[in-house]
């Protein structure tokens, strides 16, 4: 967690070009429109004075809708965790990183092989996060492969609840949220409570280019209503699902998010909207949605910017990866998509360490690694304080030209405050590496996972809302089959 | 030899006709589809048409091209985005101009094979299916593009109705997945499952899942499903 980054944030757009990006999505919302799959939302944009047709349920949205819904959402959304010291206050230019979600492969670090995901993984990579200090919120960084597909996201959620005390954003899959909502309220003592204590969100998506989905926006008013956190944000691939220019991917892009905030906040004023979008390019060789292009990181800065300028919480990506092992590739694509992310001041980083193979194969020494890389990116964002006693010109004068600082007072009051300590990284000369087994990152990251892994344990649930918990998983699920 | 011919067997000398008499034309059809020239190509067929050329032959030269294209994308030298608009330009001009004439003369036209491609009911997402679709015309099938949301009922309507190879089955959400499955056992109540292939793709689809539910194959990658359509097909590369 970074609380308030002292750097600069880095800014693409001039006050002009901001400017233009905001009127041509409007523009688009009005010309062009949306389409909106599910009848309720249909009806709920054609009483707030969309022009709405009904057979091809295409939907222009004048601006004021737009610009209103803006104005209703809420500045500064709380996401809590079990235990309270691990709630976020998602606002301002607070920054908070997490996993991803939703991989169907793990990278089996012992055995080398990749291999499908299981319901233990997903235990593993929360308890994981769980322990390690620089991830602020989790999300099931796998989906159980070894339960029916159509209940997965239950037992992706169940897995979580059970294992970490942090926030827990969950993907819906289009399955109902109501499931999810109940199982997390059962957590906390039913739906009243988990307003008050949001343990979990949605992270749901409209479908590019400008079609809000049947499921998905169901499941956008259920958690708006819920008063819960939503992250609802689009994820094209330029030059497939958004036009090949950045700028009108980024319009489009906005485009996508706002409405669905619309929908958001018509359905209940003052929802808990995170904005933002996760556009990256197809690449022209392979057709793959690619988590490392830097354009996706230039989009994340892109929203930022737009983001804070509507005053919402942001969204956004790193510490990913489209190589297929743990090499140069995945932590140099992880460590540049996260310092970009963390240096656009977005509120909720996700993806950390946690994706190989564009999205599709998680690893759990990544997550470790990338743990370092926000570490020693929060020491640089934390910027450097000025005050007398950090300008050290008493002890400078004391030492004077050609003496040395390491015995002094100042020095052994100052140096674990000031400097950053690596964990992971390897700073032993050569003869000692050599002696110490010659070990890379990786398999530095593989020993100290191990390591978490056998000793950490997460504050367990008390037995009876385990109970609640698992009951409330076995009657979903029930239901869903018998389906 | 670029000409395949499975379905519509073109006898040998007019073949040899063919390569005489379509040379210069064949040409410009090559450059224009190489050089992503759509208009070029509209009036390169229209001018052909006019002056009287065999509407199959003209087939069989964008077949040939368009399977230098496919190569070209193979060898790095063309991007993705040129490959899918040097297809729908082929498209375009096959279903225009091509294939009505050739249905007057009861001719289907020549193709490697029919597909029938959907994304599974209750998932709307296009793009990958689209480009799958893309590829495989590119290498010389028929696309039957049924589109997104399609249901078992509309897959089995579709090889019942048709000369269906090979079904393909597109789902992005891991909810949808099912639905490969239900389509494949509604293919088997119907005594269809044996008469066709079934391929199945998407971002959350596994080899361990095609296997599972019973299909012939999976890709990760459109390139690879091409790769396995000729196999399942029995189709030699050339």
């Amino acid at each position: 967690m970074i609380e308030s980054p002292k750097i600069g944030i880095f800014e693409i757009f001039s006050r002009d070009e901001l400017y233009r990006i905001h009127t041509a999505t409007l523009e688009l919302l009005e010309r062009t429109g949306v389409r909106v799959e599910e009848e309720k939302a249909l009806e709920l944009l054609n009483s707030i004075g969309a022009d709405v047709n009904f057979s091809t349920k295409i939907v222009k949205i004048p601006k004021h809708i737009v610009e209103d819904a803006i104005k209703y959402s809420a500045r500064t959304v709380q996401f809590a965790g079990r235990n309270k010291k691990f709630d976020l206050k998602l606002e301002g230019k607070r920054v908070n990183f997490g996993l991803g979600e939703g991989a169907i492969n793990i990278l089996d670090y012992e055995t080398g092989s990749i291999r499908p995901s299981t319901k233990s993984d997903i235990i593993n990579a929360t308890k994981l996060a769980d322990a390690l200090s620089n991830i602020d919120f989790v999300m099931p960084l796998f989906t159980a492969q070894d339960v029916p597909k159509q209940v997965m996201p239950l037992h992706d959620l169940h897995a979580s609840l059970k294992n970490t005390e942090k926030p827990i954003m969950v993907v819906d899959f289009g399955l109902d949220a109501t499931y999810l909502i109940n199982m997390a309220a059962s957590v906390v003592g039913g739906r009243d409570k988990l307003k008050d204590r949001p343990i979990l969100g949605m992270y749901s998506e409209p479908i590019s280019p400008l079609t809000h989905g049947r499921e998905h926006t169901r499941n956008l008013i259920e958690f708006a209503k819920a008063e819960l956190p939503i992250v609802y944000i689009p994820s094209p691939a330029s030059c497939s699902t958004a036009p090949a220019t950045m700028a009108g991917a980024i319009v489009q892009s906005n485009a996508e998010t706002l409405s669905g905030n619309v929908i958001a906040q018509f359905s209940k004023k003052g929802a808990r909207f995170i904005y933002g979008a996760d556009t990256t390019n197809m690449d022209q060789r392979t057709g793959v949605f690619s988590y490392g292009a830097p354009e996706w990181m230039i989009v994340n800065l892109a929203m930022a910017q737009l983001g804070r300028h509507y005053e919402l919480p942001i969204w956004s990506t790193g510490g990913c990866s489209d190589s297929k092992v743990l090499d140069g590739q995945a932590t140099l694509e992880a460590s540049l998509s996260l310092f970009v992310a963390a240096s656009s001041g977005a509120n909720l980083i996700h993806d950390v360490g946690s994706f190989l193979n564009f999205g599709l194969t998680g690893s759990l020494e990544l997550i470790t690694i990338c743990d370092e890389i926000i570490s020693m990116i929060s020491y640089i964002l934390k910027g450097v304080e000025v005050t007398d006693e950090s300008l050290a010109l008493d002890v400078i004068d004391k030492v004077g030209p050609g003496g040395q600082f390491i015995t002094q007072e100042h020095t052994l009051k100052f140096f674990k405050k000031e400097h950053w300590m690596p964990k992971l990284l390897d700073r032993q000369t050569r003869s000692t590496w050599e002696k110490t087994g010659s070990k890379d990152l990786a398999t530095r990251a593989h020993e100290r996972t191990k390591e978490i892994l056998s000793k950490h344990q997460p504050t367990p649930l008390s037995k009876d809302i385990e109970n609640d918990l698992d009951n409330e998983l076995r009657k979903a699920e029930k239901k869903i089959l018998q389906k | 030899m670029n000409v395949i011919i499975i379905r519509k067997t073109i006898p040998f000398y007019k073949i040899h006709i063919l390569l005489i008499h379509m040379s210069e034309t064949a040409h410009e059809i090559k450059e224009a589809l190489l050089t992503l020239d759509r208009e070029k190509l509209i009036q390169t067929i229209k001018t052909s048409l006019d002056k009287g050329e065999n509407p199959q032959e003209l087939l069989s030269a964008i077949t040939a091209a368009l399977r230098e294209v496919g190569d070209k994308f193979e060898s790095g030298e063309f991007f993705l985005v040129e490959l899918v608009s040097a297809g729908e330009a082929a498209k375009t001009v096959i279903s225009e101009y091509l294939k009505p004439l050739l249905k007057k003369i009861g001719s289907e036209g020549e193709h490697l094979g029919v597909i029938a491609i959907g994304t599974v009911a209750g998932d709307i997402h296009d793009i990958g299916k689209s480009i799958v679709a893309s590829m495989l015309f590119t290498a010389g099938f028929e696309i039957l593009d049924l589109g997104v949301d399609v249901s078992a009922e509309k897959f089995i309507e579709t090889v019942t109705n048709g000369n269906v190879d090979v079904v393909a089955m597109s789902a992005l959400l891991s909810t949808t997945l099912p639905m490969q499955r239900e389509t494949i056992e509604a293919l088997k109540k119907k005594d269809l499952r044996d008469k066709v292939k079934v391929i199945v793709g998407g971002s959350p689809v596994t080899e361990e899942w095609a296997k599972e539910i019973g299909a012939d194959g999976f890709a990760d990658n459109a390139s690879e499903a091409v790769r396995l359509v000729k196999k399942i097909l029995d189709i030699s590369e050339q």
